[in-house]
């Protein structure tokens, strides 16, 4: 990792950081000053976050994407992406979402950066177009389901303590935008799945082979399916909802930042078969 | 009837069928798998939990140590199929008798999850049909080697007479650094009566064939070594010994057993700085592979060697041990050759694509 991509990194994970704490402080404090703050830590963080990542390309002279660090920080960076877009479509700070939202993206960039880091070519392996489709809509997905996830939690919060978050949304409305979340990221971990499939057959000759990872990715899919399914014909909301998304999501977890470090496996982190 | 058919088309049944199939996938993805394990890992894996003996028994008779092949993973796709089907066609049969609303999603919701349904029907019924005729066979092949009928019937007896036969040659490799960038093999195809064919596989480049779909998969080197007598000039051929790629972190070995009780190892190093005291004055680089030949003779060391070979020399080299010349004539490639029959898979490709679509029309408003 060259130095100024160093710096970059650093610079963004303490914005982040300062995003965290005053989201956390708006939590009990409820002060506007606070929300602001946040929006803007996060947005600078932002700015640095994409910094970082066009070096990392530069020097790499390819897509981050190649190993537990690069995917990371594509990862964590698409996420924040969704929740700035999310905060300027309901003209809101979400600071209680951002709370968890940036929580998460801090843990996903030190994941990445206690890993290797260090500037390697693209394997063969990975040099198929439909990789970058498999991916970006990875990413997309996990960003939507990350920022779901948050409003998740802020909704379990809320309901268990409804003292808490007087100023948020009302508990309908969270569910609903969780909700929404949710459907845009079943159908970009489908894309995910489905291109990742027709890479598979082209890589290792099947389409589908129970590698430990696609595994749990059906898993989390599934999860999500039945969560969608109780929520439009069993018209299960609130609580039972918010613990399905939270399963759902650690499933997703246990995907991304489980697997690659407990089995073997031929896929994301772990080096490709060349 | 009614009752019945509401029961195999319900949301509820779909729910119950989604856990238990999201129970088995990851039972299956926990459990050690007969695919990737062999039976005496699984005992060894009871032996060493014996608490857990008496739920192992019961998985073992359910056959849930080769999950995604056992009955109850087929019955619960089965059922997933049934409740899909009956859900569908709930929804598309406007039965007065019955009293359905097929009508009650509207617009695009109905058109959404009719599209969404029949693409998982069919993606089901493919998949379905896909595992019970697809196979798949794997050939370690060589550089300059032909792969014919007596070979792909030696391989697997389930192998259907092929009219064609394979010729390798032109292996590739291109490195930056220790990372291979690009890797391929040419591949000329001959069948009787018909002119040659020639093609070019590479990584995440298949080729199809009739039907059969060739993908390159791992490779290694493949040296060919001579041991030679001195003083009595007996000499063995040339063997060809099949080792990793130098990216992965192992060493490997091959022996080989010649007359005399004597024996020959080959290792190698795929990065000569982790390897073994002795060794740090070699510089590592993928296009010259460290070889570290040990010969033995009634289970005694005679002594080791190292050697390392420069391929783009590709020149003979040699060493001594003993009163034994070790010689390494030639360096070639190996690769392993997937081949594989893969019925309905456009199929399973286009039913995935259409779940999409169905799914982007009967969540569309549901987002928007």
């Amino acid at each position: 990792m060259k130095t100024p991509e160093l710096v970059c990194f650093w610079i963004t994970t303490a914005w982040y950081l300062v995003a965290f704490a005053s989201a956390i402080f708006f939590v009990f404090f409820a002060r506007e000053k606070l929300a602001r703050i946040c929006t803007w830590a996060l947005r600078i963080g932002c700015i640095f976050h994409v910094i970082t990542f066009i070096l990392r390309w530069y020097y790499a002279a390819h897509v981050p994407l190649s190993n537990t660090y690069e995917s990371n920080l594509s990862s964590s960076l698409i996420a924040m992406f969704i929740f700035l877009a999310l905060q300027i479509i309901v003209k809101n700070h979400l600071a209680q979402v951002a709370a968890f939202a940036s929580g998460i993206v801090v843990l996903v960039l030190a994941t990445g950066m206690a890993s290797d880091t260090s500037l390697k070519a693209l394997s063969a392996a990975y040099d198929s177009y439909w990789l970058f489709i498999h991916v970006f809509f990875a990413w997309f997905a996990f960003g939507c389901f990350t920022v779901a996830t948050a409003f998740s939690g802020v909704y379990l919060t809320k309901s268990y303590n409804p003292k808490a978050m007087t100023t948020f949304y009302s508990l309908e409305a969270i569910d609903k935008i969780s909700y929404k979340l949710v459907a845009v990221g079943v159908l970009f971990h489908a894309v995910m799945i489905v291109s990742g499939a027709i890479w598979a057959k082209n890589l290792w000759g099947h389409y589908w082979s129970w590698d430990p990872v696609e595994t749990w990715a059906l898993i989390a899919f599934i999860g999500y399916l039945v969560y969608l399914h109780i929520r439009s014909f069993w018209k299960v909301f609130g609580k039972t909802a918010a613990w399905m998304m939270v399963l759902s999501f650690i499933f997703l977890l246990i995907m991304f930042w489980g697997l690659p470090y407990i089995v073997p496996n031929a896929h994301l982190q772990t080096p490709m078969r060349k | 009837m009614k009752i019945f058919f509401d029961f195999l088309a319900s949301a509820k049944l779909a729910v119950w069928v989604l856990v238990i199939l999201l129970v088995l996938i990851a039972l299956g993805s926990v459990l050690p798998q007969a695919g990737s394990f062999t039976p005496h890992e699984i005992h060894a894996w009871q032996n060493q939990y014996p608490l857990w003996a008496k739920v192992f028994v019961a998985f073992e008779y359910l056959n849930f140590f080769s999950i995604f092949q056992c009955k109850i993973f087929f019955l619960t796709l089965g059922l997933l199929f049934v409740n899909l089907f009956c859900c569908t066609l709930k929804r598309c049969l406007a039965r007065k008798e019955w009293n359905y609303s097929p009508f009650s999603l509207t617009g695009s919701g109905w058109w959404g999850f009719t599209i969404l349904h029949v693409a998982l029907l069919f993606m089901t019924a493919g998949v379905l049909i896909h595992q019970k005729y697809s196979d798949h066979w794997k050939f370690l092949v060589r550089e300059k080697m032909w792969l014919e009928k007596d070979m792909f019937r030696q391989a697997a007896h389930t192998i259907p007479d092929l009219e064609f036969r394979l010729f390798f040659h032109k292996f590739q490799i291109e490195y930056q650094g220790d990372v291979v960038t690009k890797r391929s093999f040419d591949l000329l195809v001959q069948k009787p009566y018909s002119r040659p064919w020639l093609t070019t596989v590479a990584v995440n480049k298949p080729f199809t064939y009739q039907g059969y779909s060739f993908t390159m998969d791992d490779y290694g080197f493949a040296p060919y070594f001579r041991l030679r007598h001195t003083p009595s000039g007996w000499q063995t051929g040339p063997h060809p010994a099949i080792l990793p790629p130098l990216e992965k972190n192992i060493s490997d070995c091959n022996i080989f057993s010649f007359a005399h009780e004597l024996q020959l190892r080959i290792d190698i190093f795929p990065n000569a700085l982790d390897a073994k005291e002795g060794l740090q004055h070699i510089a590592y680089e993928p296009q010259k592979p460290v070889f570290m030949l040990s010969l033995w003779q009634n289970k005694k060391l005679l002594g080791s060697q190292l050697i390392q070979y420069d391929i783009s020399k590709r020149q003979a080299i040699s060493c001594q041990i003993g009163e034994y010349e070790i010689s390494l004539t030639r360096l070639d490639y190996w690769c392993s050759f997937l081949m594989s029959y893969n019925p309905m898979l456009y199929f399973i490709y286009f039913s995935m694509w259409l779940c999409i679509v169905g799914f982007v029309i009967r969540y569309c408003r549901t987002i928007i």
